[in-house]
């Protein structure tokens, strides 16, 4: 039976249908938050999602678009409306 | 603002301005300057954010630089700093300092003038010295130090979140608002507790664990060195937002002056130095600082 907790946040979100294992995030991230997947072109294991700094390296590093995601904490996240929605 | 009719929440609105200004800041700014460029830049984007059309919202009742607790301390820029000469040398021969390490630190700018100044000076140093070869016993020393928690037992030891978090809590009740030598003292035998019963029995699972346990390791020195200093500085200081509670005495002259404390063979040697000590500002910058180029 494996335990585990609840990471702080989860900035970091694989399509693995799209992702190719080809290991440049986990190359290219400043933080070292990847190790590979030991199974061979599966998507990386986010080891350390709490040193995540978001700084989206990997995403842009990635040769399939859509096989990475980042996204903030949701503390971090700004919210917009429309301005001709708002009361004048 | 509210007084005058403005709604909260307020917004950032860029759709009114001139286009590339608005491109300025969403583009050039918010694409290419810090690490907003995936998470806000793409995502927003890509979920239909419009700054033409949309308008961003901004929290609570306006953005604050820090805001810090009166038991909590603020520990860059004005309290205090390695003490340097005109080169921004330490006593430590051929060690230099720069930035926010500096005494009085200040912004950006003072850290880009001092790290090209101090290192003008490093480096005539270094071209006037001989490089000998690494002491292996100096650096297998470290090298123990440094991997000794990996020894210990997970089962049992402090990781570093719980002991960075009891050197704050010490910190923050030993050593707040207001000064007093009781509570200092006391402080100063908690954190060695801390040094002595805790530090040789904590672990580390991996190396981002252990790079942060070895910073909080170093915070408890600088804790130390902190409580040290406030008991050596005897009046309230205005200008240095010291507060004594334990005297009545107001600063007089005499109090005005800096504290240097260091530690030379296992013991703690305090000295002071007048507030002016530099000398002559101008006089001293050019002779130290004798380099113009003929083109930046």
């Amino acid at each position: 039976m494996e335990f585990t907790e609840m990471p702080a946040s989860k900035p970091i979100l694989f399509d693995a249908e799209k992702c190719t294992g080809c290991n440049s995030c986990v190359e290219i991230c400043q933080v070292d938050v990847f190790i590979p997947n030991p199974d061979k072109g599966a998507p990386p294991v986010v080891l350390f999602p709490g040193e995540c700094w978001y700084c989206g390296s990997c995403v842009v590093v990635c040769p399939v678009k859509g096989a990475i995601t980042l996204r903030h904490p949701l503390m971090n996240q700004v919210h917009w409306v429309e301005k001709s929605h708002l009361a004048t | 603002m509210v007084e005058q009719g403005y709604k909260l929440p307020f917004y950032a609105d860029l759709s009114t301005l001139p286009e590339t200004e608005r491109r300025v800041i969403w583009g050039m700014m918010v694409g290419e300057e810090g690490k907003t460029r995936v998470p806000v830049y793409e995502n927003y984007k890509n979920a239909g954010f419009d700054p033409e059309k949309h308008v961003l919202q901004c929290y609570g009742s306006g953005w604050t630089s820090a805001a810090f607790l009166p038991q909590e301390r603020q520990l860059f820029g004005l309290p205090g700093g390695f003490f340097h000469d005109w080169e921004l040398g330490t006593n430590i021969k051929g060690l230099y300092a720069a930035g926010d390490a500096l005494y009085a630190s200040n912004c950006y700018g003072h850290a880009a003038a001092t790290g090209y100044y101090a290192g003008r000076h490093a480096s005539k140093f270094a071209s006037s010295e001989r490089l000998v070869a690494v002491e292996r016993q100096q650096s297998g020393k470290e090298k123990t130090r440094v991997y000794a928690p990996l020894k210990n037992n997970p089962r049992t030891a402090v990781g570093w979140k719980e002991l960075n978090m009891a050197i704050s809590k010490t910190m923050q009740n030993y050593c707040g608002d207001v000064k007093h030598d009781e509570l200092l003292k006391t402080g100063l035998q908690r954190l060695k507790d801390y040094n002595d019963e805790v530090l040789p029995d904590t672990f580390a699972y991996n190396p981002h664990e252990l790079v942060r346990l070895l910073e909080v390791f170093d915070i408890l020195t600088v804790s130390e060195i902190i409580l040290r200093s406030c008991l050596a500085r005897r009046a309230s200081s205005g200008p240095l937002c010291f507060k004594r509670g334990d005297t009545s005495d107001s600063e007089t002259q005499p109090d005005r002056k800096l504290i240097i404390i260091k530690q030379e063979n296992n013991r703690i040697v305090l000295s002071e130095k007048p507030l002016d000590f530099y000398g002559d500002l101008k006089e001293n910058y050019e002779k130290y600082n004798q380099y113009y180029p003929e083109r930046l």
